[in-house]
């Protein structure tokens, strides 16, 4: 009997627990691509432009110690605004180290873009610029096409993110995990005591301890490796609405 | 026997006080969370506050004497700065949010403040920050849920009740504010 009523109340309470609604709705959004910062999920752009924004945000990355400028475009913002669709893509994404971070944001069915900065880039880049820069962007959208605008405006971005003349890479590679091979290979060829020295240690090491330190040493590799997987991903920064939007 | 129970209800008192303190530090840290939203708010509302005369100047600069609203807006920021309470605040700041609106629909009128490069930066700015003022609104709104589920739902709320801890307000948006001052500018016609 008590337990009964017992398990009643434990019953009520996790009903109210679960059916406290979220006080907003929040839009649908798409988990970002493998190589972070191109998503051109409306196909707005061709292959080697994607690749070679790609490339462009990994160098950005680098030189701004955990800087991201990301690009999305997409056909629908599932019923809301522009705004509330691009701080709800930056946040879920994370865009950023310490919020240093910027979307861009092309809807291409409504015809509406947005550049959408996070709090740690408020500072470098501006509403103002941030205006211009999607005015510049309906220009040469009209005058040269959208594969044009998209990558003008992803290297203004970068530039003044840097405070570098970035520009688009010739060509893209298509991804991430082939430079670090060749890198690998490389280093052997260059230095090839180096694997002699190595070669030498595995042996000591198997007739000393039957090889339990290379056994960990190669667990190491693999866990790490594993970790690595060769994408990009967000930098935990969020993003207090600064920014833009406009039309083209 | 007497011993056994005693040694019960002493042990469900310590347990009571450990949950009644665990409970009590994490209802300290969302409070701090809603407050830390709050703080974010207010620096948006100040942003915007900041605005207002810059704009006011430069409408009047283009000789628009549009009286009424310019009495506007100074009634709601003489109210702003009268305000004490967060509630007060909230109500305050949505009465500038309209009287700014309806100062941008009146400027649709004057084809010239358009042209005006320092009235066009300032309307980008301001938009920026009426988003940044919904952002952290919401960021607001979704702390205080969090905190207020913690002090209003069983068993928490006995905890909260005990020691003082009220539910904090919700900011609603006025009516018809949330798709109020949409600045739309088409540089191109």
């Amino acid at each position: 009997m008590k337990l009964k009523k017992i398990c009643f109340y434990f019953l009520i309470i996790a009903i109210l627990l679960t059916t406290a609604a979220p006080l907003y709705a929040e839009p649908k959004i798409p988990p970002a691509t493998a190589r972070f910062y191109c998503n051109d999920f409306a196909d707005i752009i061709d292959k080697s432009t994607e690749d070679r924004i790609n490339e462009l945000g990994e160098e950005v990355n680098r030189s701004t110690g955990g800087g991201q400028i990301v690009f999305a475009s997409v056909s629908s913002l599932d019923g809301y605004t522009i705004e509330e669709y691009a701080n709800e893509m930056y946040n879920k994404w994370k865009i950023g180290t310490k919020d240093k971070g910027v979307l861009f944001l092309v809807d291409a069915v409504g015809r509406e873009a947005r550049i959408e900065v996070g709090y740690g880039l408020e500072g470098m880049l501006t509403d103002i610029q941030s205006y211009r820069l999607l005015e510049k962007f309906a220009e040469v959208n009209e005058e040269e096409g959208m594969e044009k605008a998209v990558a003008t405006v992803y290297t203004d971005i970068c530039r003044i993110v840097t405070g570098q003349s970035v520009e688009l890479p010739e060509r893209g590679y298509g991804g991430s995990s082939s430079k670090k091979e060749a890198d690998i290979t490389d280093i052997i060829r260059k230095n090839p005591l180096l694997i002699i020295i190595i070669a030498v240690l595995i042996l000591l090491d198997l007739i000393l301890t039957r090889g339990r330190i290379t056994g960990f040493l190669i667990r190491i590799m693999i866990l790490s490796g594993r970790r690595g997987g060769g994408g990009n991903s967000g930098g935990g920064g969020r993003s207090g609405g600064g920014g833009a939007s406009g039309r083209f | 026997m007497r011993n056994k129970s005693l040694v019960v209800i002493l042990i469900i008192i310590a347990l009571l006080g450990v949950y009644a303190i665990s409970t009590q530090r994490g209802l300290v840290g969302l409070n701090e969370d809603v407050d830390a939203a709050w703080g974010d708010i207010e620096a948006e509302y100040q942003r915007r506050a900041d605005l207002i005369p810059n704009i006011v100047e430069t409408v009047k600069a283009q000789a628009i004497n549009e009286q009424e609203i310019f009495t506007q807006i100074a009634e709601a920021r003489a109210k702003l700065a009268g305000a004490g309470t967060v509630e007060d605040r909230i109500n305050a700041n949505e009465q500038v949010t309209s009287v700014l609106g309806r100062l941008l629909m009146i400027t649709e009128n004057y084809p010239q403040l358009k042209q005006d490069k320092g009235f066009q930066d300032l309307r980008i700015e301001l938009e920026g920050t009426e988003n940044r003022i919904k952002v952290a609104r919401k960021y607001y709104n979704d702390k205080v849920n969090i905190y207020n589920k913690r002090v209003k739902l069983f068993p928490t709320n006995l905890v909260a009740g005990l020691m003082g801890y009220e539910p904090h307000p919700y900011i609603k948006a006025a009516e018809g504010a949330e798709n109020a001052p949409k600045v739309d500018f088409n540089t191109k016609q």
